[in-house]
């Protein structure tokens, strides 16, 4: 990869990526440029949408050790929503309620697109652990949406 | 019953930043630097490596010349 095909691969996924760790850590500009130094270091020859997944899995990696290093707060609040334009929105709201794996599950599949399958491989999780996970969250996530109405 | 996909899908789109260009290019000089100096690193290992095992080599070669002249030695 050249400096002009990483900046094409950077203007085109790295809003997604700030937008996916803006809602699992305090940090996510510094997460966001990690996962991108950390893909060319690693020198992935990938192409298209899987680039895209194999930036999702560094980000999610990067994101799930901010997540050990503070594990006590991890759960309880999402620091970048208070200044995040959109905190109106009920789901944003509901979504601070989760846990970061919860609210990882259900970006990567909702606001990603992406399928069980695929986001077992982007969080490395087993494909059936997904399902299961992913269920109770959306359960949680639409109990809380309900309450926050 | 909340509809959690539409929920998702009202969310506003990604917006990109003025400075991601820059940023990315921040981010492939670092990448580049980076590597430099690793491989400065790995390849100032490889040559105390290769000097380490020139001297084994040496030392080795050495005990086995005393020996076989303490051998020739003996056998005379």
């Amino acid at each position: 990869m050249n400096e002009q095909e990483l900046e094409e691969l950077y203007c085109a996924t790295a809003p997604r990526l700030r937008r996916y760790l803006g809602r699992l850590v305090d940090d996510p500009d510094d997460l966001t440029q990690e996962t991108f130094l950390r893909y060319l270091r690693a020198g992935y020859t990938a192409a298209g949408e899987d680039r895209v997944r194999i930036l999702f899995t560094i980000a999610t990696n990067l994101a799930r050790n901010a997540w050990s290093r503070k594990k006590p707060q991890a759960t309880t609040a999402d620091p970048v929503a208070a200044t995040d334009p959109i905190e109106r929105i009920d789901l944003i709201a509901a979504l601070r309620n989760l846990s970061p794996r919860e609210r990882s599950l259900l970006w990567l599949t909702y606001a990603e697109g992406y399928d069980h399958r695929e986001v077992a491989r982007v969080t490395g999780m087993a494909h059936a652990s997904v399902r299961v996970l992913l269920f109770r969250a959306r359960r949680k996530l639409a109990r809380l949406m309900e309450r926050e109405r | 019953m909340t509809d959690i996909r539409k929920a998702f899908d009202e969310l506003p789109p990604p917006l990109p930043d003025a400075r991601d260009s820059e940023t990315a290019r921040a981010i492939w000089l670092r990448a580049r630097m980076t590597a430099i100096v690793e491989d400065d690193a790995r390849s100032r290992r490889v040559g105390h490596l290769r000097f380490a095992s020139a001297a084994v080599f040496v030392a080795a070669l050495d005990a086995i010349a005393l020996l076989v002249v303490a051998s020739l030695a003996f056998h005379r």
